[in-house]
């Protein structure tokens, strides 16, 4: 698929990723997406006004800013006259809104989109159990007095106990397992030991460890300012220097607490950070002289079971790529969110299945052998973090630094999605 | 229909009536003696007209009521029997208004001050627009009189003594939700609301109790005693606040109050009337007027050069966070313009974000400023360690440490990193912007700008071009600093520019005076019962030695008047007297108060002892600063005695009931300045020696304000 103009990242920026309930608590969503606006635009040095349009891919909706993403969109200066919206496609979010932009850029109704993801899983609010809800919903129908008296009689100390919504948006309504349990199939599914999960973590760490102290990691984040105090945060705060296999070992199963493999250790981390990506058709940028960071070649999302959502790059990366007219093999970097360590790992198996090809994809071939040392070369959401509306346009904008530091032509970006759904993009400088 | 000099009078069909204020050729509407006079036979006539039910007075203009009287009709009054016959005809008109025989609601949106409020007062009905732009308040004693249309005697009864006292005492605006919260109006409703509203009140004509009718206010009014007490605990708040000014103003409102409370209302009309004749023609009142029409002259015209036109600036950058830069970052940020903050590290970044957010954060404290406020306001401030975002800024403030070759080194790079139409500006107290500016490729854009410390409090901003500055550079700066609601005055680039130059030549003196062995607090107190908020010493204490020395080190250099009290400044900062800052200074601190330190002789080495009068030390300070503003005319400095004195009074707090230092110079006489310099001179070195354009206004009898 040639696009009808070619759209290319000018910029991008993101907060530095730091764990829920950590530094960021009390940051929000919006703060969090207004900086990374803010700094991608000035590293840009592009004018607010140059903007057309603004689309954030963000999940754990802010309760007081439903549209996130126009709350940010006018908190970062950019003009009230730019529309702005906020997509939801769980962890698919910003790739979503990255693809949203590109076809908007693609048909000529935008010369600039400013797209990205912004998530506070710290500010996740707690709900009433919907036994509580309804006392209440009765409470205030009551007309008397003694009516009121009788509903609240009612109430029970177990009742105090709140939902977490958390947990609730990380289980699936529809298969009924949560996040770690659709690892935990996929672990079983694919024979992947706890050792094995364990390594990759630590390699995700060891790798993120390294970036950070070459200073790979500064080059796409911006720090953020903390008040009252406005001590920076430059850094991620995920990535340990001293994780060994022996502490990884030691973690108990989260999941499924006597069979299970998946740990705190080998699964991604609950994180609050916002990325900012600048869309431009490739005029355009030409013509404000931006620098192109690299071009989107193609993209592709596919759904696929819930329980095994996981497998997401499977199913989607086959049709990017055949958008891109490419073989896996051309691919020189590749990046793949790290929701679980078994949940990559199964992915390298799928990629390179014949059976999986045939059973799932309805291919004959296999997608192609993922080669371990091009990817996630400077670690994954298991160290960095996976602020879930966030990560897809993470993965882009760190693919597309490192593709420019080693001049690599093709790259790709994928992940999975809770809900059972996959996206891919195949960039190119 | 009918159009009368501003005032129109427009029948609705179902028996209301609308008076319009529109004063023709003007923003805002004044009453003039003329519109007054107009309104007086528009009431009139609708008083023996049958079939009306209701009257509306309201305004054609777009955010403005009634900003009260014409201050040049009060200026131009030449006895105090004149100005009383103006007060009593404005509180005849007034009383026909109360006593019409239909009912009237006043419809207020925006400014309405003054004689404005003093008209809306003698409504049936006040019903006022909730839009920001509507502010009610009555400021006549910020202009050293008093309300004069029976505002000290209408506001009370309506919304009681303590109220009335803390609005006339004060000068203050509320906005409506606050004047609804005293009862001074009667509803708020959104603008397009506004007639339907007001018409409501009319048909409805409901019998109000205003607060002034309380059982409390009875007591107030019918018990001296009782009156005399809230009346003598509002007069010790007035005379801390004051601290022996010379505003006779408010005392007399207070007097007045005391007297009338509670009394008949005639009778009471007529003692604010003759008040107010009394204090039009006060010196006080004759220089806050003129300190009045310098201001809004000054908005109008800060001395611009000719032919420049500003352009728009939509985003701002100030390079170093420091306290000047933090403080000059938050004013743009106040303005709602994003505005990026450069530093080279981290923690100077950090402290300048702290700085910023602390002055924010003690205005929400006083409750000046919302949570929400603050958050937007820090949020516009976009911290940086690089020069991104510069290619696309219009205006860069730098604001680096005062040092020459930094603040040249800082040019360049931020030349290097903008368009070359962006606007750049050296903030700087006393280094010379020409000198800075010899390195900069394109020196048409390139000026000084000297924003006063703490930013947030000092409403003067001196720009100073340099003969390279282009017209429109000196325009845009202006434009700007206006848009931050402060006060720009245009000076050229001469060592100390204004402001701080006259104060040295002040500040010289007095460090001259304690070398001949006058006590330094005997000094302090000279002055600041001249009316300077803090005499020279603790002034230097708030300045810092570290600065001052430095300041008076490059003034030395440039005009040579002042060799030993420089040594002496730089001996003391040598001794690690900083001054507020470090605890030591002149004086030492505790807890913040300053106590006379018994050490500070060592230092100084006074050659005697002496014991000057009050007045000798007075005129011993200020008449050089007055020499001084003299050679800054002759230098063109400053192009009109009227900037001396706006920058005087606004940068340095010299006593605005004095009009200002040049207007305080008249006041004495030319003729007796120089002589009193030439004896100085003789007797204190030569310089002292008055300057040429003081013997030139001599020998001409000319004086600096004809």
């Amino acid at each position: 698929m040639i696009p009808a103009k070619r759209v290319v990242v000018v910029g991008g920026v993101r907060t530095p990723f730091v764990k829920a309930w950590n530094v960021f608590q009390e940051v929000g969503a919006v703060e969090l997406g207004r900086i990374a606006i803010v700094e991608a635009l000035a590293r840009s040095e592009l004018e607010a006004d140059q903007v057309d349009e603004v689309i954030f891919g963000n999940i754990a909706q802010p309760p007081g800013a439903p549209n996130v993403t126009r709350v940010i969109a006018l908190a970062a200066g950019i003009p009230r006259s730019v529309p702005a919206f906020t997509v939801n496609q769980n962890c698919a979010s910003s790739l979503q809104a990255i693809a949203t932009a590109a076809q908007r850029i693609e048909a000529g109704l935008a010369g600039t989109i400013v797209v990205g993801g912004t998530e506070s899983m710290s500010s996740i609010p707690l709900l009433w159990s919907e036994e509580v809800q309804k006392i209440l919903l009765e409470l205030r129908r009551a007309r008397s007095v003694l009516a009121r008296i009788r509903i609240l009689s009612g109430l029970r100390p177990r009742h105090l106990k709140p939902v977490v919504a958390l947990e609730k948006g990380l289980t699936d309504p529809v298969c009924g397992l949560n996040m770690g349990q659709t690892a935990e199939v996929l672990a079983r599914r694919f024979s992947i030991s706890r050792e094995e999960q364990d390594r990759f973590a630590l390699r995700s760490h060891q790798r993120a460890v390294r970036a950070r102290e070459q200073g790979l990691l500064s080059e796409e984040i911006a720090p953020v300012f903390l008040p009252p105090g406005y001590a920076p945060v430059a850094d991620d705060i995920g990535p340990r220097h001293q994780q060994t296999m022996e502490a990884l070992a030691r973690l108990r199963p989260v999941f499924e607490r006597k069979h299970g493999t998946v740990t705190a250790g080998n699964s991604c981390q609950l994180t609050d950070g916002a990325v900012a990506l600048i869309l431009c058709s490739e005029e355009k940028a030409r013509r404000l002289r931006l620098p192109s960071l690299g071009a989107i070649r193609s993209y592709a999302f596919a759904g696929l079971a819930p329980e095994v959502m996981g497998l997401g790059p499977a199913f989607s990366t086959p049709s990017a790529l055949d958008r891109a007219g490419l073989p896996l093999s051309r691919i020189g970097l590749i990046e793949i969110n790290e929701a679980f360590a078994a949940q990559v790992l199964a992915n390298q198996i799928a990629f390179s299945s014949r059976k999986f090809a045939r059973e799932e994809l309805d291919r004959s071939e296999p997608i192609g052998e993922i080669d371990p040392s091009i990817l996630n070369v400077n670690g994954g959401a298991i160290a960095l973090g996976h602020p879930v509306g966030a990560s897809g346009a993470r993965i882009v904008l760190t693919l597309l630094k490192e593709m420019r530091r080693r001049n690599t032509e093709l790259g790709l970006a994928t992940l999975c999605a809770g809900g059972g759904q996959g996206g891919a993009f195949v960039m190119e400088l | 229909m009918g159009t009368l000099a501003g005032i129109e009078k427009i029948r609705e069909a179902d028996g209301i009536v609308r008076i319009r204020f529109d004063s023709p050729d003007a923003r805002v509407n004044t009453l003039t003696e003329r519109i007054l006079m107009a309104f007086q036979e528009c009431l009139e006539e609708l008083a023996n007209e049958a079939g009306i039910r209701g009257i509306l007075i309201e305004s054609g203009k777009t955010a403005n009521f009634i900003a009260g009287a014409d201050v040049r009709e009060i200026q131009t009054l030449s006895t105090s029997l004149e100005a009383e016959t103006k007060a009593r005809l404005g509180q005849k008109i007034f009383s026909r208004l109360a006593a019409m025989p239909v009912p009237v609601a006043a419809v207020i949106h925006g400014t309405c001050l003054g004689g404005g409020t003093e008209l809306i007062l003698a409504c049936t009905y006040r019903i006022a627009s909730d839009d920001p732009s509507t502010r009610i308040g009555l400021p006549e004693v910020r202009l050293g009189i008093i309300p004069g249309f029976g505002g000290t005697q209408r506001l009370p009864r309506l919304v009681g003594l303590r109220s009335a006292l803390d609005l006339i005492l004060t000068g203050r605006e509320l906005r409506a939700s606050a004047a609804l919260r005293i009862g001074l109006v009667d509803e708020v409703v959104p603008v397009e609301l506004l007639p339907a509203a007001a018409r409501r009140w009319i048909a409805d004509h409901p019998v109000r109790r205003p607060a002034g009718q309380r059982p409390l206010e009875r007591l107030f009014q019918r018990i001296g005693p009782l009156r005399s007490l809230v009346i003598s605990l509002a007069e010790r708040k007035l005379r801390e606040k004051l601290k022996g000014g010379d505003y006779p103003a408010p005392f007399r409102a207070l007097r007045i109050l005391q007297e009338t409370y509670g009394g008949d209302l005639d009778q009471g009309l007529r003692v604010e009337a003759r008040a107010l004749g009394e204090l039009a023609l006060t010196p006080t009142a004759k220089n806050l007027m003129a300190l009045f029409d310098l201001n809004s002259r000054q908005r109008r015209n800060p001395g611009l050069p000719e032919g420049g036109k500003a352009r728009p600036v939509r985003r701002a950058a100030v390079v170093g966070a420091g306290i000047m830069g933090a403080g000059i970052a938050l004013a743009i940020a106040g303005k709602g313009a994003q505005v990026r903050m450069k530093d080279v590290a981290v923690e100077p970044l950090a402290r300048g974000l702290r700085e910023a957010h602390r002055i924010l954060a003690s205005q929400v404290r006083r409750k000046r400023r919302t949570r929400r406020d603050l958050r937007d306001r820090m949020a516009r401030i976009q911290p940086t360690l690089s020069y991104s975002g510069f290619r696309c800024i219009d205006f860069v403030v730098e604001a680096v440490f005062e040092d020459l070759e930094l603040k040249r080194r800082i040019l360049r790079e931020i030349e290097s990193n903008v368009s070359p139409e962006c606007l750049i500006a050296t903030n700087t107290s006393s280094l010379p912007i020409g000198e800075i500016g010899r390195v900069a490729d394109h020196p048409g854009r390139f000026l000084g700008v000297h924003f006063f410390n703490p930013v947030h409090r000092m409403p003067l901003v001196e720009i100073v071009a340099t003969d390279r500055t282009d017209p429109w550079a000196v325009a845009t700066a202006a434009e700007m600093v206006k848009e931050i609601r402060k006060v720009p005055i245009v000076v050229r680039d001469r060592p100390g520019f204004l402001v701080n130059r006259l104060l040295m030549a002040y500040l010289g003196e007095a460090l001259h005076l304690l070398e001949e062995g006058a006590e330094l607090t005997r000094v302090d107190r000279a002055l600041e019962r001249f009316g300077m908020p803090m005499g020279p010493f603790r002034l230097l204490d708030q300045v810092g030695m570290d600065v001052a020395s430095r300041v008076a080190r490059t003034l030395n250099e440039a005009y040579g008047r002042g060799e030993s009290a420089v040594e002496l400044l730089e001996k003391l900062a040598a001794a690690k007297r900083f001054g507020v800052k470090n605890g030591k200074g002149f004086y030492l601190y505790q807890d913040g108060k300053p106590v006379p330190d018994p050490e500070i002789d060592q230092l100084v080495r006074p050659q005697g002892r002496i014991r000057p009068a009050g007045e000798e030390i007075c005129l011993r300070t200020l008449l050089p600063m007055v020499n001084e503003a003299a050679r800054c005319l002759e230098e063109e400095v400053v192009g009109r005695p009227g900037d001396v004195d706006l920058g005087m009074i606004l940068g340095t707090g010299f006593p605005p009931f004095r009009g200002g230092l040049l207007r305080y110079a008249d006041g004495i006489g030319i003729g007796k300045i120089v002589s009193l310099l030439e004896v100085m001179a003789s007797r204190y070195g030569e310089r002292m020696a008055p300057a040429e354009l003081l013997l030139e206004m001599t020998r001409r009898k000319k004086n600096f304000f004809s």
